[in-house]
């Protein structure tokens, strides 16, 4: 049997070793962030988005919606679990869970707690200007 | 030691009630064969496998149209992996209704409750491999799930440096099924045997 005193420092010393290994693990395990830039902006032109429709970039998750002759921008990421909404007549739904949205992003039914992230939106001559990081 | 080992890994004595199959149903054992053949069947997979987004699809629909035996193989792999899934559950309500995990089993309870987790692990981690929409959507989501457990962002950052179905998360999904579960599962399975026969209980193969 160790003495008291040894075995505790034998103890605190593998507990310290591990909480420095674990660190090391946590920071070699997570880069830094490749992101895009901040203040990365959408160029769309205004004549392409459809009187009363919406112009889709599902690749950008992104919507330009035309309503009433004003713009607004959506994110297309459901608030529910994440995945991409897709256009529809009545808005947008979910393939993941079925909820619905309505063109302006408002939730009709289905599990999605809030309504769809409003994007920076910037009228600029015939251009659009949305900034994909940063809400309305 | 490795001589002692492989000298007492079969029993000298074994009980006549533990050789009743009626009463284990062999469930632990028929997982371990399940696991055999996910090896296996795994490692012919990796010939073939190509961990990044832009090929994995791609790599799948060229074994599964261009080799022989590829589909056969892929599919083998796909159903014994929902096999160990099942009989991992049927072996742990087995334990569970006949009272294994009491004392002095309980050291191996905790250890099998590491097994199934792993074992689900290891089948969530496959299931983005593939990259169809399937793996995809099914990995936003469970990520996104992951998100309302405690640390569960940090988890979350752990598995996804980047995006879900972006080249590092793929590349970290692919090494933890290929390398680092399968080894966990194999050496935890071990531990498990050994304290079986410690205990003479009866072990897979014997």
């Amino acid at each position: 049997m160790a003495e008291p005193a040894e075995n505790r420092r034998a103890t605190l010393r593998s507990l310290a070793l591990s909480l420095l290994a674990g660190a090391g693990l946590w920071r070699f395990l997570t880069p830094r962030r490749d992101a895009r830039p901040p203040g990365d902006l959408l160029r769309v032109a205004e004549a392409d988005v459809p009187p009363e429709g919406a112009l889709v970039l599902p690749e950008r998750r992104c919507a330009v919606v035309r309503q009433a002759g004003g713009f607004h921008a959506l994110d297309l990421t459901c608030t529910h679990l994440g995945c991409t909404v897709t256009a529809t007549p009545q808005g947008f739904a979910c393939p993941c869970h079925g909820s619905c949205f309505t063109s302006l992003g408002q939730v009709l039914n289905g599990p999605a707690p809030r309504p769809l992230k409003r994007l920076a939106l910037e009228r600029r001559g015939g251009v659009l200007l949305i900034s994909l990081d940063r809400e309305a | 030691m490795v001589k002692e080992l492989l000298k007492h890994l079969f029993p000298r004595r074994v009980l006549e009630a533990n050789l009743k199959t009626s009463y284990t149903f062999c469930l632990g054992g028929l997982a371990f064969t399940a696991f055999l053949v996910l090896l296996t069947s795994g490692v012919l997979l990796l010939f073939y496998y190509s961990p990044s987004p832009e090929r994995a699809h791609a790599s799948i629909q060229f074994l599964e149209d261009g080799v022989w035996g590829g589909q056969y193989l892929r599919s083998l792999h796909r159903l014994a992996s929902h096999a160990l899934l099942v009989l991992v559950a049927l072996h742990t309500l087995r334990v569970v209704l006949t009272g294994a995990f009491l004392r002095p089993r309980r050291f191996n309870w905790l250890v099998g409750c590491a097994l199934l987790g792993l074992a689900v692990a290891g089948a969530y981690t496959g299931y983005l491999l593939p990259m169809d929409q399937l793996a995809y959507w099914a990995t936003q989501t469970g990520m996104e799930l992951l998100r309302a457990l405690p640390l569960g962002d940090g988890l979350r950052a752990l598995l996804v440096p980047d995006r879900v179905g972006g080249p590092l998360s793929l590349l970290r999904f692919y090494a933890l099924h290929v390398v680092v579960l399968p080894l966990a599962l194999l050496v935890l399975s071990m531990l498990h045997f050994f304290v079986i026969r410690r205990q003479k209980g009866l072990l897979p193969y014997l």
